[in-house]
């Protein structure tokens, strides 16, 4: 009997608690992160500046060392879409003292958040009736059809990924000193997603049907039925109520990340500091001498150096 | 100390090579495309020929990984520094290239998911599950010795050019191998059909990368040893002549049999098939050709030497065609006194969508490698030896 | 463990790793190595800059830390990270990826963990999580939060002083997280208690003093400039007349102080003046040098934002009284971090100064049109691409020469290009490093940020060995012997540097190659010797 009730709760309660305090605890962060001004325009330059007609300037130099808007919003772009920075990424071999490209580290993030992406948009069709089109494209090429139930590639990669790197934050002495149990806590709540997740849809299966009606239930403010919930395997309860954890987690987290790295400083302002001066909105008064009190000091070397018509020449 | 270094890639002319291979690729997925959505019909494919350029296109590829592998595996295995210039260009495009191969089985099967059978209903006694696990495992083991040429680990590069070596040819002869095993053909099953498809490798494996690399180097401004371009040319001319030799021990030995009198006459001498079009013209000119370049003088300049590659990559693409397709267009006689409709020649003429998807793919393989110049050190800085 | 090899000796570099639970446990005196710890401020600094000063010694397990130290960090900790949005970004968004791990070659030389920049960094969010989040408030050390005791001011003052503020971390961090930006911060939190070092300071002081960090007064600069046309005559023959706090002229230009008082510096002072003699010879050219802008230096951006405008204050006060139109910036690192990103927003460019056109090719520098200083780099690759002065190539063939990209124009600006097409124009052989160490990869001197003192020795000569060791390759591998640089601390750091790891090369600035190669119209024999008064490779035939 108690049971439907924790089902009722994680179904039907659990997701608008984690869902507020994702929403108000996201809008926290990042109203708190725009209520501070931004003193100096500091980007870092990984480029050839804007100069010169004559000094080579490629379509690489301006994503990484932007002038104007359309410019820093190229970087953004291939910041956040292409992970630019960790393409960058190199090791350094203390023995041969010499650094060399690794790629490894940008390959499987990107594989994990592409892949992450690409679950939550295929999750879309839960939550929409009917079904969106281009969801059907998803379906189409991530999944591999000779398997019934389809096998999702991206599902499968995504959990690859995570190991991987969390397997890099265990093995490697540098990353294992700096991790944190933070760290290990949020792969841990997202392996565990993925793992139900993938284990509900292939092994552990579940009434589809209800779990749709549950879903469109959550974003339509009409909370299934007891009758509903109680078709649902204990699996799905699993996978939600890691889901809302980890969302209700994000805003006190590093995962904010997703929101901050609009905001960096070193990122997203062009290298236009010369052209266009930034005003620093809490620029504070000036606060020592002037050439008045300079010459004041230094009255007769100064009249020695005026008296020589503002001139040295060599003794020879 | 050979020295690796990235292209710059900033010139236009880099972006328009890349651009170049780049529409030819999409020109090949979209022939694909077309042929998945309205199937082997849009190819000139039929009953009687269901292998052809699809096919000859998969040994090709295999043909020329392989080939390339080897080439690039020539310093770990004879210890010559020179030959390691090209390890790594050689290897990635090695590695590029059996890419091209499996995407062309993909291609050829028509629906590609029909590939997961060969795991889920793994038959030991057929060639082709013995080559989906060569073919995967020697990506594997090509992948880990170019990342232990990356690590510059030497001792285990040395070791692993070795293996590298050892499964090309074990690869390339598993290739071979579906052609020259099967029997009921009267054109195939020749045992001597496995070591030639090594010589072939290796031929068009040079074919394609000395012009490639010619202009690589030519276009990096980066100096290259031209003594050592043409001991890979004349390492080329000679295979090139066994090749020829091959051919026509091979011919001769099918044509002595009375049974393939009409079979071979088709083959070789009907003209009026595209098959003996094929052999005289684009296979056995196409090596002759290369063989009379290489003996000129004009053979030891860089256009000679890349334009003699260039044919006899072309001639190679030609001996797998006629590997294949002839022994299918002759009428079979599988069980005697059956009739195996339609007795009579059957031509093959391949249709756009198949040109599309061999251009596109080897495109595909070389727009990886001038990716892989720009984004990895597998360029010497120079391609010569310093005193 | 690796040995690499130095003067006379081996040097071990050998990297250590902890856990996560001693990576919050400070580091304190006991555990101080000479070597890289800084001496403490002056009082006489610290009375001038109105810092709190008291006597104290970094090795004495007391600091004498003043009254309500804890509240006084705190509520400046808190007022940063209110006036500043990218340090309260930088205190929540970093996920310990490790990209920027082995970047810092503080870490690559010295092997301490807490020199990752990530670590570094991590010294002050523990603080942060601790004081300002809840959940570091609640759950303590597993949130990785710490309490702000006596013990962890000594450890910022260990490993504060131990980043040079290059940015190389930022580079290669996916978010962009500047630990320089941080440690800036660090640094002026460190100041409100007074817990700072003593070598940018003396400089400091003697800026606002006299207007350079040397502390010369008006009649030692120009004195200074007399012995470096002195210097020019004797090469030259050429009587070169320095214009100084002359009102009216069209540019004024503003050199780190150590152009015209250190060597290698030197040389390049005598291309700065033979340069504009030369122009001023055929064009018509006027420019002055101010004894009072006569710094172009800035090591407040070492120490606070205060410190730091109050240092630049004076060039564009110099400006406007001498009526100049724009002004003219030499080869230094820092400074041009400062001039380009920060000057003109610390102090407004007056009204009175002009879009900056050169005045002898015309060319408009509009990446400088509104904060109107230019860089020596930009103006001479102009006049070359001009084809306004003669150049003899050959003059420079007895020097390989390669080139540093400094951490600042580098990252900082972004002046790859200009310096190495100004280098290509001068001298007959140039080759790069290799591609890890230069352009925006490039490593640090390991004396930046304040870290030029002695006393920290040994971190400076193992901060630079990434530098030194890719040095090495080129110089083995083509006979490289000359490295230029533009920066005015790497040319005071690189030559004990390379003495350290036994590396013969050069170190000089790349207006001294100019120098060497530029044909003076008023010149009247052929020139024999190079700047540093070598006899020039034709000379000896």
């Amino acid at each position: 009997m108690s049971l439907v009730y924790l089902k009722l709760f994680i179904a039907d309660v659990l997701p608008y608690i984690a869902g507020a305090i994702f929403i108000v605890g996201t809008i926290n962060r990042v109203i708190n992160w725009a209520k501070s001004p931004v003193p100096l325009k500091i980007p870092t330059t990984c480029g050839q500046q804007k100069s010169l007609p004559f000094i080579r300037r490629t379509w690489e130099d301006r994503l990484d060392s932007p002038y104007t808007m359309w410019e820093t919003i190229g970087r953004m772009i291939v910041e956040v879409f292409l992970f630019r920075s960790l393409f960058r990424n190199t090791r350094y071999w203390l023995d041969k003292q010499k650094g060399v490209d690794t790629r490894w580290l940008w390959l499987f993030a990107l594989l994990f958040h592409y892949s992450m992406l690409i679950i939550l948009l295929r999750h879309l069709r839960f939550f929409a009736n009917p079904v969106p089109g281009f969801l059907s494209i998803i379906n189409a090429l991530d999944g591999q059809p000779a398997y019934v139930p389809a096998l999702y590639i991206t599902g499968i990669l995504a959990l690859v990924a995570l190991f991987w790197l969390w397997a890099r934050r265990i093995l490697c002495s540098r990353e294992r000193n700096i991790s944190y149990p933070a760290d290990h806590l949020i792969l841990a709540l997202v392996a565990g997603i993925l793992i139900t997740g993938n284990l509900m849809r292939y092994f552990f299966k579940v009434d589809l049907y209800a779990v749709k009606e549950v879903a469109l239930g959550i974003v339509s403010f009409h909370p299934a039925s007891a009758a509903v919930v109680n078709q649902i395997g204990w699996i799905f309860f699993v996978h939600l109520s890691l889901v809302c954890i980890t969302v209700a987690y994000l805003p006190f987290s590093k995962v904010m990340h997703f929101a901050g790295v609009f905001f960096s400083p070193t990122r997203n302002m062009p290298n236009d500091n010369r052209a266009h001066v930034h005003i620093n909105p809490w620029n504070p008064p000036y606060h020592g001498i002037t050439w008045q009190e300079y010459y004041e000091m230094y009255k007769d070397q100064l009249d020695e150096i005026a008296e020589n018509g503002y001139k040295v020449k060599p003794e020879v | 100390m050979v020295e690796f270094k990235k292209i710059d890639g900033r010139s236009n002319g880099y972006w328009l090579i890349c651009a170049i291979f780049f529409v030819l690729m999409m020109w090949g997925f979209y022939a694909w495309y077309l042929q998945l959505v309205y199937g082997h019909c849009v190819t000139g494919l039929s009953q009687r020929v269901p292998w052809g350029f699809g096919t000859a296109a998969i040994c090709y590829t295999i043909g020329a990984s392989a080939g390339s592998l080897i080439v690039s595996a020539l310093s770990g295995v004879f210890g010559k520094t020179e030959f390691k210039f090209f390890s790594r260009s050689a290897c990635v495009f090695a590695l590029a290239t059996i890419v091209a191969a499996m995407l062309s089985i993909m291609q050829d099967i028509g629906n590609p998911e029909n590939a997961l059978n060969v795991l889920m209903h793994y038959n030991p006694t057929s060639v082709f599950s013995w080559n989906s696990f060569l073919y995967s495992s020697y990506f594997v083991i090509g992948f880990v010795y170019l990342m232990a040429q990356f690590g510059e680990k030497h001792r285990i590069t040395k070791a692993l050019a070795v293996l590298a070596v050892a499964w090309a040819v074990l690869v390339h002869s598993g290739t071979g191998g579906i052609v020259g095993f099967v029997y009921s053909t009267d054109l195939y099953h020749s045992s001597l059909t496995i070591p030639m498809f090594i010589v072939s490798a290796i031929v068009s494996g040079l074919g394609l990368l000395i012009p490639m690399w010619l202009l690589t180097f030519k276009w990096t401004n980066r100096p290259l040893d031209r003594n050592l371009m043409w001991v890979l040319a004349k390492i080329m001319g000679a295979l090139t002549i066994l090749l020829l030799y091959c051919f026509a021990a091979e011919a001769l030995d099918t044509a002595y049999v009375p049974g393939n009198a009409g079979a071979i006459h088709m083959a070789l001498f009907d003209f009026r098939y595209p098959y003996a079009w094929d052999f005289w013209v684009i296979q056995v000119g196409g090596c002759l050709l290369t063989v009379l370049i290489l003996l000129t003088p004009w053979g030891k300049t860089d256009w000679g030497m890349g334009i003699a590659g260039f044919i006899v990559a072309i001639a190679v693409y030609g001996e797998r065609y006629s590997l294949i397709t002839p022994g299918l267009g002759y009428p079979k006689d599988l069980v005697p006194g059956m009739i195996f409709r339609p007795f009579w020649i059957v031509p093959y003429y391949p249709s756009w969508v198949e040109y599309a998807e061999i251009i596109g793919l080897m495109s595909m393989a070389c727009l990886v490698y001038c990716i892989g110049l720009k984004i990895f050190a597998i360029l010497p800085e120079r391609g010569e030896v310093e005193e | 463990m690796v040995e690499i090899e130095k003067n006379g000796d081996y040097v071990k570099v050998e990297q250590k790793f902890t856990s996560w639970r001693d990576l919050l446990k400070p580091v304190t005196e006991k555990d101080f190595k000479p070597g890289f710890y800084h001496y403490p401020i002056l009082k006489r600094d610290a009375e001038q800059l109105g810092i709190p000063y008291r006597d104290w010694d970094p090795l004495e397990p007391d600091w004498k830390l003043p009254e309500g130290w804890k509240e006084t960090f705190l509520n400046k900790f808190k007022e940063l990270l209110e006036k500043n949005r990218q340090f309260k970004l930088f205190m929540d968004i970093c996920v310990r990826c490790g990209a920027c791990a082995d970047k810092c070659h503080y870490y690559i030389g010295t092997g301490d963990p807490k020199n990752m920049p990530v670590a570094r960094a991590e010294l002050l969010r523990s603080i942060y999580r601790r004081y300002f989040t809840k959940v570091g408030k609640i759950f303590g050390e597993w949130a990785g939060a710490r309490e702000l005791t006596e013990d962890v001011i000594k450890e910022l003052y260990y490993y504060l002083y131990q980043c040079s503020l290059c940015r190389r971390c930022s580079a290669f961090c996916p978010y962009g997280i500047d630990t320089a930006d941080i440690v800036w911060r660090g640094r002026e939190m460190l100041q409100s208690i007074g817990t700072v070092q003593r070598f940018s300071y003396i400089s400091i002081a003697a800026c606002a003093r006299t207007g350079n960090h040397l502390g010369l007064l008006p009649g030692g600069v120009a004195g200074a400039l007399q012995s470096v046309a002195e210097d020019v005559y004797d090469i030259t023959g050429v009587e070169i007349e320095v214009p100084i706090n002359k009102k009216g002229a069209d540019i004024l230009f503003v050199a780190p102080s150590a152009d015209y008082f250190a060597t290698p510096h030197w040389y390049v002072c005598m291309g700065y003046l033979m340069l504009f003699h030369e122009l001023e010879e055929r064009y018509g050219f006027s420019y002055t040098w101010s004894t009072y802008a006569s710094e172009g230096g800035n090591f407040g951006t070492f120490a606070s934002y205060e410190l730091a405008q109050k240092l630049s204050h004076k060039i564009y006060e110099e400006a406007e009284r001498l009526g100049v139109k724009w002004i003219l910036g030499g080869e230094c690192g820092h400074m041009w971090r400062d001039k380009h990103q920060f000057m003109a927003t610390m102090n407004p460019p007056p009204k009175t100064l002009e879009d900056p056109v050169s005045p002898i090719t015309g060319t408009y520098f509009e990446n400088a049109a509104e904060a109107k200083i230019v860089h020596i780099a930009e103006f001479v690759a102009d006049l070359i691409e001009h084809k306004k002065i003669n150049l003899d190539k050959s003059r420079n063939d007895h020097w390989k020469v390669t080139f540093h990209d400094s951490c600042n124009p580098a990252r900082g600006m972004g002046l790859y290009e200009e310096p190495r097409y100004v280098i290509k124009n001068v001298c007959n052989y140039f080759y790069e490093m290799p591609e890890h160490s230069i352009r925006e990869k490039t490593y640090c001197c390991g004396s930046g940020g304040g870290l030029l003192a002695d006393e920290v020795m040994e971190l400076r000569m193992r901060g630079g060995m990434p530098r030194a060791m890719a040095l090495k390759h080129v110089h083995k591998r083509y006979g490289v012997n000359y490295l230029c640089t533009i920066c005015a601390i790497d040319k005071a750091a690189f030559p004990t540097l390379f003495e350290f790891w036994k590396l013969p090369v050069e170190v000089g600035g790349m207006m001294e190659l100019v120098g060497n190669a530029l044909i003076m119209s008023d010149e009247e024999q052929e020139r024999e010797l190079d700047l540093r008064g070598n006899p020039l490779k034709k000379s000896e035939e």
